[in-house]
Order: C-alpha cells, then sequence, then structure tokens
C-alpha cells in the first residue's frame, strides 16, 4: 500500500520551484537561490525515499497511474526498476550540486534557476515514465531549458551550438515518435502504456524499421558515433551547468533508452543488429579517445571523453550479456559522477581564468594543490582506476561483453590505454611544470566549490570500493531485460525457421 | 621447444583452502595494508598540520604491518604443513550478473614470505626517508604516498583472486606515478611518471584480457577455484591455457620491466631515491615474478610456453646488463640492474622453479634495496650530483655507506657466501636442470659476468680512486660527508641482510625455502643436469670473479676516463635506442593518428552535419522564397523528412 505518489513528486517538486522561483522579484537573488536549492534538496531526499523502498526484485514498482488523455489511449503512469533507479537518483543528486556550482550567476538569475529546476523534472520524467506518449513529452521537454541553458548562458559561440544541440536532438525525437505511433496503431489495444506495446507482436521488418527509429533517437542521444559531433560545441559553449547536466544525466537516456526500449521491444531486431551497434560502440570507445588526446581545449577533451566512455556502456548493452548489461547501467551514474565532476572543477577554473585553453596553464598543481588534487583524483576514476568507481562499471562491462561477444571487449580493453593517455596528457601539461602563465597568483577552491565536490569524492570512492548495493538493485531487472530479449529473439528465429521450412 | 619437460610434481596449490580461526594473525591480516592505507588517506588530509610528525605516523603504521606480517608468518609456521593456506573474506565487492568477486586475502607461504619482504624493507625506507626528504617542502605528502605505495604493493600480495591482485597491481603503478612525479616542477620527471603509468597500462591490457578468459573457461576469478580447476578445465597444453599464461606474462613484463615493455624503469629513477628502493626491491617490479608463481598451476600446463618466458627473461637479463656497462648516472646503472636481475627471477618461475625465482626476488629485494639506499646516500653528500665520473674517493668520506655498498656489490655480483650467490646460481641450476634450456644457462652465466663487472665499476667510480669533483657552474663545490642515523642504520641492515639471506634456502633440495614454498607453487622443472652441478657453479662463479677483476684493473689502471660515445660502447650509452625507436615506430605515428581524427572529425563529419544544414536552408529559401530563421527552415526539413518516413512505415504497414 502507497499513500504518498513518490514517484510524482519527484516531478512535481522541480516543475513546481521553477514556478515559484519564475513568480518571485527578479531583484530577490538570495530568495531565488535559496528556493530552488530547497526545492532540489527536498527532491533528493524523496529519491532516497524511492531507494529506501524499492526491493531488489525485477519489475516496476512504486507504479502509479492515472488517466490523462482517455480518448487517445494516453495515461500518465510511472514505475521503477532496477535500471531507472539510480539514473533518478543521479539526477536529483547532481541537481543540488549543479545549482551550488551557478550560485555565482548574476545575468538572468530566475530565467537560469527555473530553467535547471524544469529540466530536472523532465529529466526524471523521461527515466520514470511508463506511457510512451509520457516519455516522449518529457524527453522533448528537456530541449526547451537545455537550449536556453546554451543560448542565453553560453559563451562565444553559443547560439550555433544551441541550435546543432536542438535539431539533433528533435530529428531524432522525431524518429521516435513516428515509431511510438506506428506501435500504438499497430497493436490496436488503444493504449500507450508501456506494457501495452510491449505486448505488440511484430514481423521482422517492422522490428527492424522501429528499431532504427528508436536507434536514431537514442543514438545522437549516447551519443554514439558519427553522431557524437553536436556534442563538443554544446559541452564548449555550454555554461558549467548545462554541461553537468548534460554529461551527467542526459546523455544517459540514450544508454537508458536502449536498455528500456530497444531491447525489450525489438529483440530479434536487437540481435540482428548488435553487431553494428557494438561496431559503433568500439568506435566510440577507440575513435573518441583519439580525437580527445588531439584536442587544445579542455572541455573539447572530457566531451570526446564522454564519446569514449559511453562507447563502453553501448558495448555492455548490446553484448547481451548480464554481467555486461549490468555494469553499463553501473557505469553510466559512474560516468556522471566522474565527468559531471570534471565539468565542475573546469567550470571553477573557466570562473577564474575565463580560458580552456590547455597550453596556457603550467604549474596548476603548485599553484593551486586542493584542486589539482581533486582533479586527480576524478581522472583517476575516469581512467577505471580499481578502488574507484569507474572500474566498479567497466571491468564487468569488459568481462561480460568477453563472454559473448570477445571481439569487441578485446578491441574496446584498448581504450583503456588511450584513456590514461588523453586524460594524463593534459593533466602533466596543466598541472605539472613550475607554475607560469595563467596559473601565477590563482586562488584555490573556495569552501563552496569544496562543499560542491566533497559528495561527489566521496561517492566516488564509497561506489569504488564498494558498489554492492548498486548492483544488488540493478542485477534483477538488467538480468530479466537481457534474458528475456534472448529469449524471445531465440523464439521469434526458431518459428522464422518453420516458417521458411513449409 | 617441443622438448617435454618434467612432470609436475606434488599436490595442486590451493587444493584445500582453510578460514583460519577468528583473532588469529591471519583473520586480522586484512589489517596488513588497511593501515597504512588509512594512514595515507590521513596523512593527505591532515599531513600539513602534522609537519615532521608525518614521518612518525607513517612510520608507525609500516610498523604496524611489519609486526603483523610477520606474526602471520609465524602462525603459518605454527600449522602443520598441509594446513599453511588460508583464505580470509571481508565482504562483497563487485557483484554483476554471474561476477562475483570479494575483498579477500590468501594468505599463505608464498604471501608470507613477500609479505615479510614488502613490510621489513619497507619499514626501513620509510625509516631512511626521514633523513633524505629532511627539509622538503612536501615531506608529509612524500610520506602518505609511501605509505600508499606499501598498501598497493600488499593488496597485490594478498588478492586471493585475479581481481583482487589487479587492485593492487594498478594501485603500485598509481603510486609510481605519483613518487616518480613526486618533485612534478620538473617538466621531465613528470614526463618519467606518465610513461611509467602508459607503459604499465599497456602490460595491464594483456592481464586484463587473461582475466576475461579465465571467467570463460573457469566462471570465476578466484585462485582458490581456479588454479586446483586447472588441469581438469583447461587440459595439458590447450591453446586456452597457452593464451591464459602468456596474456599474464604480458602484464608482467610491464609491471616487473621484461622486453619489451622494460623502458619505463630506467626512467622512473626520477622519483626521489628512497622511492627508486621501494619501486625496485620491496614492491611493483616484482609483482610480475610474484604474478606467475602464484599462477604456476596454469604454467605447469603448458611448460614449453614457460621456456618462452626464460629465454625472454635471459635475453632482458644480458641486453640490459650491457646497458648498464656503459652508463654513467649512479641511479640509472642500478635501474638497468634491476631489470637485469628480474630477467634471472623470471628463468626461475619460466622454467617451473618457482622456489629459485622467488628466492632471488627475496635476496635482490635486501641488496637491491641496500644499492639504491647506499646510491641515496652518496647524492645526499654529493649534493645530488649522479654522474659516476664525477665522483671518486668517497670511501674515506663515508665509510659507513662505501663498506655497505661493498656488501650490496659483492651480494649481487654473486660472490659466495652472499646471498646472491645462492639464489643466482639457484635460478642457473634450474636452467642447466632442464632440457632445451642450456643455452639460457650460459647467457645467464654470462650475465653473471658482466654483472660484476658493470657493479664494481659502479663502486671504484664511486668510492675508490681520486676525487674528480668539479665546481658546479655557479662555483659551488660538494662537501661530501656521511650521512645521519636515520639513513646508515637501514643501509647497516641491509648489509646484514645481503649477507646472510642465502641461509633461506641453502640447499634448492632441503632449504627452508624449498620446503616453505611448497604449498603455494607447482613445481615443473627439469632434473637432468647437462653438466655436474659443483663444475656449474664453478664456472658461473668464475666468470664472476673474471668480471670483477677485469673491473678493477681497467678503472684502476686504463680506464681513467669515460669511454667516447662511438661504436659499440656509444649505442650501449644510448641504451641501444630502444627509446628512440619506440618514439619513432609508436608514438610519432600515434600522435599524427590522433591528429588526422581530429581533423576529420572536424572536417569530415561535422562538415557533413553543417553542409546539410546548410543545404536545407538554401533549399528552405528557394522553394518558400521566404526569409526563414535558421531554426525555423531546420525544423521544417527535420518535420517533412520524418513525415516521410512515417508515411513510408505506414504505407509499408498497410501492405504488410
Amino acid at each position: 500500500m502507497q499513500s504518498v505518489p513518490l514517484l510524482t513528486l519527484l516531478i512535481a517538486i522541480p516543475a513546481a520551484t521553477a514556478v515559484v522561483v519564475a513568480l518571485l522579484s527578479p531583484t530577490a537573488r538570495s530568495a531565488v537561490r535559496g528556493v530552488s536549492l530547497l526545492g532540489s534538496m527536498i527532491t533528493f531526499a524523496v529519491s532516497l525515499l524511492v531507494l529506501a523502498r524499492f526491493e531488489s526484485v525485477a519489475g516496476f514498482q512504486l507504479q502509479e497511474s492515472a488517466a490523462w488523455i482517455p480518448q487517445w489511449g494516453i495515461s500518465y503512469r510511472l514505475g521503477v526498476d532496477g535500471i531507472s533507479l539510480f539514473l533518478v537518483l543521479l539526477t536529483t543528486f547532481i541537481m543540488p550540486l549543479t545549482l551550488l556550482a551557478g550560485w555565482e550567476q548574476s545575468e538572468r538569475i530566475k530565467g537560469y534557476y527555473a530553467c535547471l529546476l524544469s529540466m530536472e523534472a523532465a529529466l526524471v520524467g523521461v527515466f520514470l515514465a511508463l506511457d510512451l506518449v509520457l516519455f516522449y513529452v518529457f524527453f522533448e521537454a528537456m530541449l526547451v531549458p537545455m537550449y536556453a541553458l546554451i543560448g542565453i548562458w553560453g559563451s562565444a559561440n553559443r547560439r550555433y551550438a544551441a541550435i546543432k544541440f536542438f535539431l539533433y536532438t528533435l530529428v531524432g525525437g522525431l524518429f521516435m515518435l513516428v515509431a511510438i505511433l506506428y506501435l500504438y496503431f499497430a497493436s490496436g489495444a488503444q493504449s500507450f502504456a508501456y506494457a501495452d506495446l510491449l505486448a505488440v507482436s511484430l514481423t521482422s521488418t517492422e522490428q527492424a524499421l522501429l528499431f532504427v527509429c528508436f536507434f536514431a533517437a537514442f543514438a545522437i542521444k549516447v551519443p554514439l558515433f558519427p553522431f557524437h559531433t553536436w556534442l563538443p560545441d554544446a559541452h564548449t559553449e555550454a555554461p558549467t551547468v548545462g554541461s553537468v547536466v548534460l554529461a551527467a544525466v542526459m546523455l544517459k537516456i540514450g544508454g537508458y533508452g536502449f536498455l528500456r526500449y530497444s531491447l525489450p521491444f525489438f529483440p530479434e531486431a536487437t540481435q540482428r543488429f548488435a553487431p553494428v551497434l557494438l561496431a559503433l560502440g568500439v568506435i566510440g570507445v577507440l575513435y573518441g579517445a583519439l580525437v580527445a588526446m588531439a584536442q587544445r581545449d579542455i572541455k573539447r577533451l572530457v566531451a570526446y571523453s564522454s564519446v569514449a566512455h559511453l562507447g563502453f556502456v553501448v558495448i555492455g548493452i548490446f553484448a547481451l550479456d548480464p554481467t555486461g548489461a549490468a555494469g553499463s547501467v553501473v557505469q553510466m551514474v559512474n560516468h556522471g559522477l566522474s565527468t559531471g565532476a570534471l565539468f565542475l572543477l573546469i567550470g571553477f577554473l573557466y570562473d577564474r581564468t575565463h580560458s580552456r585553453e590547455i597550453a596556457g596553464y603550467s604549474g596548476l598543481l603548485r599553484a593551486v594543490p586542493v584542486f589539482g588534487g581533486i582533479w586527480l583524483f576524478v581522472v583517476m576514476s575516469s581512467i577505471a582506476l580499481p578502488g574507484l568507481n569507474g572500474f566498479a562499471g567497466e571491468f564487468p562491462i569488459l568481462l561480460g561483453t568477453f563472454q559473448t561477444v570477445p571481439w569487441a571487449a578485446v578491441a574496446a580493453v584498448f581504450g583503456v590505454i588511450l584513456a590514461a593517455l588523453y586524460l594524463l596528457w593534459p593533466y602533466q601539461r596543466m598541472f605539472h611544470g613550475p607554475v607560469e602563465g595563467l596559473a601565477v597568483g590563482l586562488r584555490d577552491l573556495r569552501p563552496r566549490e569544496i562543499a560542491i565536490m566533497v559528495p561527489l569524492v566521496v561517492l566516488i570512492l564509497a561506489i569504488g570500493l564498494y558498489p554492492k548495493p548498486l548492483y544488488d538493485r540493478v542485477n534483477p531487472s538488467v538480468s530479466a531485460v537481457v534474458a528475456d530479449a534472448i529469449q524471445r529473439a531465440d523464439v521469434a528465429a526458431a518459428a522464422n525457421a518453420v516458417w521458411e521450412g513449409e | 621447444m617441443s622438448a617435454v619437460l618434467a612432470a609436475s610434481e606434488g599436490v595442486v596449490p590451493l587444493t584445500q583452502v582453510l578460514t583460519a580461526p577468528g583473532g588469529s594473525p591471519v583473520d586480522l591480516a586484512w589489517l596488513i595494508p588497511v593501515v597504512p592505507a588509512v594512514s595515507a588517506g590521513l596523512l593527505l588530509l591532515f599531513g600539513k598540520r602534522l609537519g615532521r610528525l608525518a614521518a612518525a605516523v607513517a612510520i608507525t603504521a609500516m610498523g604496524y604491518s611489519a609486526v603483523a606480517s610477520t606474526l602471520v608468518f609465524a602462525f603459518l609456521g605454527s600449522q602443520p604443513e598441509g594446513g599453511r593456506t588460508f583464505v580470509r573474506t571481508v565482504g562483497t565487492w563487485i557483484s554483476a550478473g554471474p561476477l562475483q568477486v570479494d575483498w579477500s586475502l590468501l594468505v599463505d607461504p608464498l604471501a608470507s614470505v613477500m609479505l615479510l619482504l614488502v613490510t621489513w624493507v619497507g619499514l626501513l625506507i620509510h625509516i631512511y626517508s626521514i633523513g633524505y626528504m629532511h627539509g622538503d617542502e612536501r615531506y608529509p605528502r612524500f610520506f602518505a604516498y609511501m605509505n600508499l605505495f606499501a598498501a598497493s604493493m600488499l593488496i597485490l600480495v594478498l588478492g586471493s583472486s585475479f581481481l583482487t591482485l589487479f587492485v593492487g597491481w594498478e594501485l603500485v603503478g598509481l603510486c609510481s606515478y605519483l613518487l616518480v612525479g613526486f618533485w612534478f616542477e620538473n617538466r621531465d620527471y613528470a614526463t618519467a611518471a606518465k610513461k611509467a603509468f602508459i607503459v604499465n597500462r599497456i602490460g595491464d591490457v594483456g592481464f586484463m584480457i587473461a582475466m576475461f578468459l579465465v571467467f570463460f573457461a573457469f566462471g570465476s576469478l578466484d585462485f582458490a577455484q581456479v588454479l586446483p580447476e586447472a588441469a581438469t578445465v583447461l587440459g595439458a597444453g590447450s591453446v586456452t591455457a597457452v593464451a591464459i599464461c602468456l596474456l599474464l606474462f604480458v602484464g608482467a613484463t610491464g609491471k616487473s620491466a621484461q622486453i619489451p615493455l622494460y623502458v619505463w624503469l630506467p626512467d622512473a629513477m626520477a622519483g626521489p631515491t628512497p622511492v627508486s628502493a621501494l619501486i625496485h626491491a620491496a614492491t611493483m617490479v616484482t609483482a610480475g615474478v610474484y604474478l606467475l608463481a602464484r599462477t604456476s598451476p596454469l604454467w605447469a600446463l603448458v611448460p614449453e610456453w614457460g621456456l618462452l618466458v626464460a629465454w625472454i627473461g635471459v635475453i632482458t637479463a644480458l641486453v640490459t646488463a650491457l646497458i648498464a656497462c656503459a652508463q654513467r648516472d649512479l641511479k640509472k646503472i642500478l635501474a638497468y640492474s634491476t631489470i637485469s636481475q628480474l630477467g634471472y627471477m623470471f628463468i626461475g618461475v619460466g622454467l617451473g622453479d618457482q622456489v629459485a625465482g622467488i628466492f632471488h626476488l627475496l635476496t635482490h629485494g635486501f641488496f637491491k634495496a641496500l644499492l639504491f639506499l647506499a646510491a641515496g646516500s652518496v647524492m645526499h653528500a654529493m649534493a645530488n650530483r649522479t654522474d659516476v665520473w664525477g665522483m671518486g674517493g668517497l670511501l674515506r668520506v663515508m665509510p659507513i655507506t662505501a663498506i655497505t655498498a661493498l656488501v650490496g656489490v659483492l651480494a649481487i655480483a654473486g660472490v659466495p657466501p652472499l646471498s646472491g650467490f645462492w639464489s643466482k646460481e639457484e635460478v642457473l641450476a634450474a636452467a642447466a636442470d632442464t632440457p632445451g634450456a642450456q643455452p639460457i644457462w650460459l647467457l645467464g652465466a654470462i650475465v653473471a659476468g658482466l654483472t660484476a663487472f658493470y657493479m664494481v665499476r659502479w663502486f671504484y667510480l664511486i668510492f675508490l680512486g681520486s676525487p674528480r669533483w668539479q665546481a658546479d657552474a655557479d662555483g659551488s663545490v660538494p662537501h661530501p660527508h656521511e650521512s645521519p642515523l636515520s639513513m646508515t642504520l637501514p643501509l647497516v641492515v641491509l648489509a646484514v641482510l645481503s649477507v646472510i639471506g642465502g641461509l633461506l634456502n641453502i640447499n634448492p633440495e632441503t632449504g627452508f625455502l624449498h620446503g616453505w614454498l611448497e604449498p603455494s607453487v607447482l613445481r615443473y622443472a627439469g632434473e637432468t643436469p647437462f653438466l655436474a652441478e659443483a663444475m656449474a657453479i664453478v664456472l658461473v662463479v668464475a666468470l664472476s670473479v673474471v668480471g670483477l677483476a677485469v673491473a678493477l684493473l681497467a678503472y684502476g689502471r686504463r680506464w681513467t676516463r669515460p669511454a667516447p660515445s662511438i661504436g659499440a660502447a656509444g649505442a650501449a650509452q644510448r641504451a641501444f635506442y630502444v627509446d628512440r625507436f619506440y618514439e619513432t615506430v609508436v608514438m610519432v605515428p600515434g600522435w599524427l593518428l590522433a591528429k588526422g581524427l581530429a581533423t576529420f572529425d572536424r572536417l569530415g563529419i561535422d562538415g557533413l552535419v553543417n553542409g546539410s544544414g546548410r543545404a536545407t536552408q538554401r533549399l528552405a529559401s528557394v522553394t518558400r522564397q521566404l526569409q526563414t530563421g535558421f531554426v525555423r527552415s531546420y525544423v521544417l526539413a527535420v518535420l517533412a523528412g520524418a513525415v516521410l518516413v512515417g508515411a513510408m512505415f505506414f504505407g509499408a504497414g498497410v501492405g504488410w
């Protein structure tokens, strides 16, 4: 029995806070900040309640549903399972930190905070929605605040980057919309509910085409090679908070979408196209790393590192192995923490010097040792040092992938060397050597900035040493999805064989 | 190499694994790595406030681990012979799908001797650092990293599965990165640190793929699950066994600095000298040898591939011994000598005489720590100068350093009855006894002569002869002096160990180590000597004496100036151009590839994206004759496309 609709609160609280913030007087700066932070903290607290109530079994929990537009079969349905749980928590956890990071924002502060909070609502909605129209609405809704964040508060080339981001995602989303509509009409159940559309039986050709449509939406989000070029621009031009939300949470919709929709809806097509996805993932890992190596802008470099890291995630999912897929879910969280932390740190640096040029820095470790120490810590998490979180996700991905698709694991494992190269090279360039250039007279992290980093550092270490609480909750759902996809694909293959035999 | 080696003997290790009684030293063994790790964390957070006290904290932590390790060793000794293998599980670590890995320790005779080496030698190096690092502005941080280094190595030694061992394996890589680059203001040092990390990572890839294969074959990464089952699951000579072993060896060549991945170690002496001692003696480079000894049941399935390991070991030993003969930097000579001695250890473990390999690992730990600390003492006295040609005659001013260093030199040169003699002879005996490995024996004997030569050269140029040092550019002249007690005391202790270390295993068949390690390793070495043992020993000793005499005569009389950089000597001085080769063949093309791909990304892929955007815009303005905004034209085109695709879907759907 459930009296309080927790999941609805997770969406409603940030949304309502956004409205409240919008109604406040533009001069009430501290009120705007205080209310926003409070709203996001309450949301985080509620998400912890969800975690406490969550049971480590497969299937959706804490479900809520209500009719929305019954004549079209559109309903309001929410639910959480092991795939979405930690992505929701990641969102609610990262948001207060992001708001704190934007504390010094002086221009149009109301809009700024309202954008972030409405984005939180939409992101949580995407992960919790169990009706495909609802999902689509949230999927598109988060575009607007992100577009605004980049376009209004971004740096020099923001207009180009914002439009590129917007169009890319929109195009992908429209393909998905078409596919959703097709599923709706094919089902005949007059319902957009996840469970109803899951039951639709499709021919191989239908599966293939619809898979490709969903793929368009999710591949762009991940982003998967060669649909990734919007990401470096968006990251470079976005304000710090935009980059953090983008990297930490928004990119995860890609991996989440593959697991939630592509695998269960189109098992046959999944198996058919898995080699393609795996190849793109491997290319992403190696190509993203190599291109990252050649960047001169530190933010761009980290953006390309995301292409490499999320390549691992895609590999883990489409290897169709329970270990690899569970690793992928955990790795999405880990990437959110590590890359979120890196973008926050870059933001702190940028606030001081207004430069992202790697060559402009030298001797930072001596000049700003606390900043340097935390940076190196996060870098080590990002290059998957055992004992920190990155390894706890990456290793299961690779080991799991090897069990079903050895070549993909062997190829991707070289990304481990490249990751060390592209992250240690700029570290050495910027942090080692004598204090020169922009590093001279630089101020180390302020208490507020340290307070933002501490929770991230603690989680990076905690998940690295003891990822079990995550895996315990992720395993049942992911294993079920993978096993179900394999089994249904096999059944379909057997049926086809019989069909052809006749 | 098809010669069938002697069948493996004895009980397969880890067949019987026990749980230690609560409260026993083995039950508490998890504290051995955790205490220095926690100390490292505290020092990193609060070290600044502690100042000089940081050393006390770090040394106390190391002292705890050393005493606890000794208790573990004693506890194992008190157990019956068949019951000295324990697994202590602390908690679950990763549980992803069927992959289950615990934080757990394997405490057995092999681990226990490694524990003793790491903690006691580590402790001595910590004590030495009080004096050596005195006055360094990052004094507390140095001790924090040293603690972390020891803790990482202890995790490596105690790990009860491939993956927990790998944790320590990677963490020592991190610590070497932090410590080699400790004086990071110097860009060369920072580069050396990065090189160490990257080269190690290349080896790690081999280790990781080996683990994937192990899990594929066994469904587990636990040593206690894998090793006893190896013969039944894989079978002798199976391709999987070969692949696993060779991939593990790739990892070992990285960490233990063997061909082709040894290039990081000579540069790694950029760190403060105690760090070099720690890396070369107690931690890090011994890891690869340990890994191969630990996985001996796998190697026993493919002994002919162990021969390959031995070959790589001896070639590495030979090449780096030659390089060592031509170096001028007192630490670089020692660095190449480490690589060379590691080659010996790989001969031992490769040929299935793991006891010989581990024996040499232990004695080398004593005398190499001694030699590095002596080198540090010299640098301390000589205002951080490192060129042996700019020294000479230091025996008179720093007698303790000189005499202890001499002990180290004689030990590594294999002069009986010092420790190095016993362990080196055992390694070479393994080669002599194995069919097909006789050339390895011969080359190994030559390396013994070379070792004596370059070590005596090292000693002579530093401590004997007349002083050759000159004033710096700024006119300062070093005033050499003996080092403080905190530095000389560890030297004396290590010198004693270097002398008596051979007692560990005086007789290869009945020695202490032989019996002690029996439950941990599966021996597969040959037993057919091709020449009488006494004769082999005499030959090797004779070669060492020749090397020793030649060096004494040459540097005493003739070679009073460095050899010109031409011909073979020049090539050896430049380390046979291996670094240059890697740079040309790997680094430059890799960098060009990265640059090329980045350009392709910007102009190729993104060019296509932007091109299509512009085309759409033009199309829109042509067809509609409207000055639409940038966004709107894009959206329009996109919508049109989506509708089109949708129509196709629906049309097709009706048709199906």
